[in-house]
């Protein structure tokens, strides 16, 4: 009986991701008003999540499918979850926009390629074959092309559409180049594969050299310095929320497939290559993102610098020895990191001004903040204090518990450069608190602030409570991490 | 009838199709008959035993880019009146590219061995050299038993081990980009053709009314109407 109940599960799984799709399509061409056809989408592309979410809590939280290009373990899941929760998180602020008349911009076709970008999420979580890893990429990548276009006629949005596109083009080309040279060598695709036959000849430097320039592309999607210029321009023309969406799920899914690389084939090929070129390259982009940001003015490049400085430190598990303790930390960095910054771009977006109906767009807008509304005041600076790092907050917990394991190896210097960079992260963090409240105007034309009702004030309420439970039970969350680490 | 009636016949189509393209004023009409055309080249492949390449050549060519090129010239009210005055422009390029085709076909027949069965070739080259016509004496032929249960087309061969197997993914996910192509093509360029054309108030265009516009005026009596 449980073996019918699974091939039906086989089979419901791959028409579960495409029927909403078809759904979603004929639903956008089929329904004659504006307002009624956009509420029936998010409606079914919210069901649709949770239907996939229902489906990851019923199957084997293990598994092996299609002869081993897809396997799925309790890591794997985990980050589907997280991944799903985001996405439905960001599609309700969408909805909420729409609903509330705000300047969102979203049409349909946006969300039917945010759908789309899901389907190759989730399969590229789970890919174990080259060429499957490579097409579920490309699928994500393509709708994230699309989607950066903010559907503005403003020069600034096309120009980062258009420069997306290009780096992007340019990333998977450079990873497809790494997969072609690993099949010339080794004549499969398949890690299990590729890993047998690696071993056999150890020396040889060209499956080194393929698995080299695969992570190099998936680090230059990733934006890590100094192939960062082109996200800052990206993110600054597409939009507050849509930056959040980018930079949220490229993250989790690149952290995803460079574990999935590191734990199948980098320990057991021992590239020396791989290690010492991401040190570099970690460390010049904690140096770029401390340098560049200072001087920024406007709220969302200041995000997107602090986008790039958090993925090289998501990335410091390729340093060091140690694989699972360093993902553990990886993971639950990564967890804090979203808790916050999906807190800090409720407030934004939430708080609009008085006169206009806009956002705050500039960082000297946040002088007038604190006169005018302190509980908007106390949580921004809260948020920025977390995601600075400063005790008491958990965010200074994960950062410390990633960076020490590097002294307990031996690194000393290294930790210390990197302690040193964290301190000039932490710089342009309190930047901005010291303008919320060193730099308040005292003058009598003062712009107004409202906080908007609805799901902001509880995404936020959410958030805060986030960051003070989990200082007290900061023990058990990471526990809960290892053991889902651990298990394989 | 013979292969290479067959062959002929089906060139012959070809043609005529390429000028209903060049000519044709409406390019729903255009698109129709590319789509015969891919049919053609279909079959052409078929006689020559290459039937997985034959089906591979109806699923994307007409699955895929003729249904794109279809919802596009339909979502988006591309002006079909400036296409009408420069058609004269295109008759020198269509003596020439006649021309040039039969000139190719010419050669590659002469000169290449290009994979044809040898009926085809049988044919042709009585037919080049005005033989007589020799009537055949009836042989009895016996049926190969072995051959029938050993040989397996290319579709055979590609879908249990590729489409329908292990790497079923690849294909699936292949489907899914090339879908995202089509979305994203009318998501980028709906608003620029709007405002270039100035064709509607409202900024946005709207797919439903255009979806379901009425027979008579788009396709059948457009000259009537104008």
């Amino acid at each position: 009986m449980m073996f019918l109940f699974e091939n039906s599960i086989n089979m419901i799984k791959y028409s579960i991701y495409l029927v909403p799709l078809i759904i979603m399509i004929l639903l956008s061409i089929s329904i004659k008003e504006d307002s009624n056809r956009m509420m029936l989408l998010f409606k079914s592309l919210k069901l649709t999540i949770i239907l996939i979410l229902v489906l990851l809590t019923i199957e084997e939280a293990i598994y092996v499918k299609l002869n081993g290009h897809l396997i799925k373990t309790e890591l794997i899941t985990f980050v589907e979850y997280i991944l799903l929760v985001v996405s439905y998180l960001i599609i309700s602020m969408f909805e909420e926009g729409v609903k509330e008349g705000r300047k969102t911009k979203i049409t349909e076709e946006a969300l039917i390629l945010m759908y789309s970008s899901l389907i190759g999420m989730l399969i590229s979580m789970e890919a174990h074959n080259l060429i499957t890893l490579f097409l579920s990429l490309e699928i994500t990548s393509i709708c994230f092309y699309i989607l950066a276009l903010n559907k503005n006629s403003r020069k600034v949005s096309i120009e980062g559409g258009l420069k997306y596109y290009i780096i992007g083009g340019i990333a998977s080309t450079i990873i497809l180049l790494g997969i072609v040279s690993i099949y010339k060598n080794t004549g499969s695709l398949m890690y299990t594969d590729i890993l047998v036959i690696g071993m056999e000849r150890i020396g040889n430097y060209q499956v080194q050299m393929g698995i080299a320039l695969i992570v190099l592309g998936l680090i230059i999607k990733l934006g890590v310095a100094p192939f960062h210029g082109w996200l800052i321009d990206t993110y600054e023309g597409t939009g507050m929320l849509m930056t959040f969406y980018l930079t949220i799920t490229q993250k989790i899914v690149t952290i995803i497939v460079l574990i999935n690389l590191y734990k199948n084939l980098i320990t057991y090929l021992n590239i020396e290559v791989i290690n010492k070129g991401l040190l570099v390259l970690i460390l010049v982009t904690l140096i770029v993102g401390t340098v560049g940001s200072l001087r920024q003015q406007k709220v969302i490049r200041f995000i997107a610098y602090s986008a790039i400085v958090n993925s090289a430190l998501l990335i410091l598990f390729f340093v060091g020895n140690n694989t699972e303790e360093l993902i553990i930390y990886s993971i639950y960095y990564l967890i804090n990191y979203i808790i916050g910054l999906a807190v800090l771009i409720n407030i934004i977006i939430g708080v609009v001004k008085t006169k206009n109906g806009g956002n705050i767009e500039i960082l000297s807008e946040l002088k007038n903040i604190w006169l005018n509304n302190k509980v908007i005041g106390i949580s921004l600076i809260i948020v920025l204090i977390y995601l600075a790092g400063l005790p008491p907050f958990t965010n200074f917990i994960s950062k410390i518990i990633l960076i020490l394991p590097l002294i307990v190896e031996g690194k000393i210097y290294i930790t210390m450069i990197i302690f040193f960079l964290t301190v000039g992260i932490m710089i342009y963090y309190m930047n901005v608190v010291k303008i919320i409240i060193i730099d308040k105007k005292q003058e009598v034309g003062v712009e107004t602030y409202k906080m908007t009702k609805g799901g902001s004030i509880t995404n936020i309420v959410g958030g805060i409570i986030w960051i003070i439970i989990s200082q007290i039970y900061l023990d058990e969350i990471i526990s809960i991490i290892k053991i889902i680490v651990a298990i394989n | 009838m013979s292969t290479l009636g067959l062959l002929i016949m089906l060139l012959g189509i070809i043609i005529m199709c390429t000028l209903v393209i060049l000519r044709s004023v409406n390019p729903i009409y255009s698109i129709l008959n590319l789509i015969v055309i891919y049919g053609c080249y279909a079959s052409i492949l078929l006689t020559v035993e290459m039937e997985f390449l034959a089906c591979i050549y109806i699923l994307v060519n007409v699955g895929a880019i003729a249904v794109l090129f279809l919802f596009i010239v339909m979502m988006i009210n591309i002006n079909i009146v400036e296409i009408q005055e420069t058609m004269k422009k295109y008759n020198i390029y269509m003596i020439v590219g006649i021309i040039g085709v039969v000139g190719l076909l010419g050669i590659l027949i002469t000169n290449y061995q290009i994979r044809i069965k040898e009926e085809v070739i049988a044919d042709f080259s009585m037919f080049l050299i005005n033989s007589e016509v020799v009537q055949l004496q009836a042989t009895p032929s016996y049926l190969d038993f072995y051959s029938l249960f050993v040989e397996t087309t290319d579709i055979r061969t590609m879908g249990s081990n590729v489409i329908y197997g292990s790497y079923s993914i690849w294909f699936i996910m292949a489907c899914i980009i090339l879908l995202i192509g089509m979305v994203g093509v009318i998501y980028i360029t709906e608003d620029l053709i709007i405002e270039k054309r100035t064709l509607n108030e409202r900024r946005r265009q709207d797919i439903n009314s255009q979806v379901l516009r009425e027979y008579k005026i788009t396709i059948r009596n457009y000259r009537e109407s104008k």
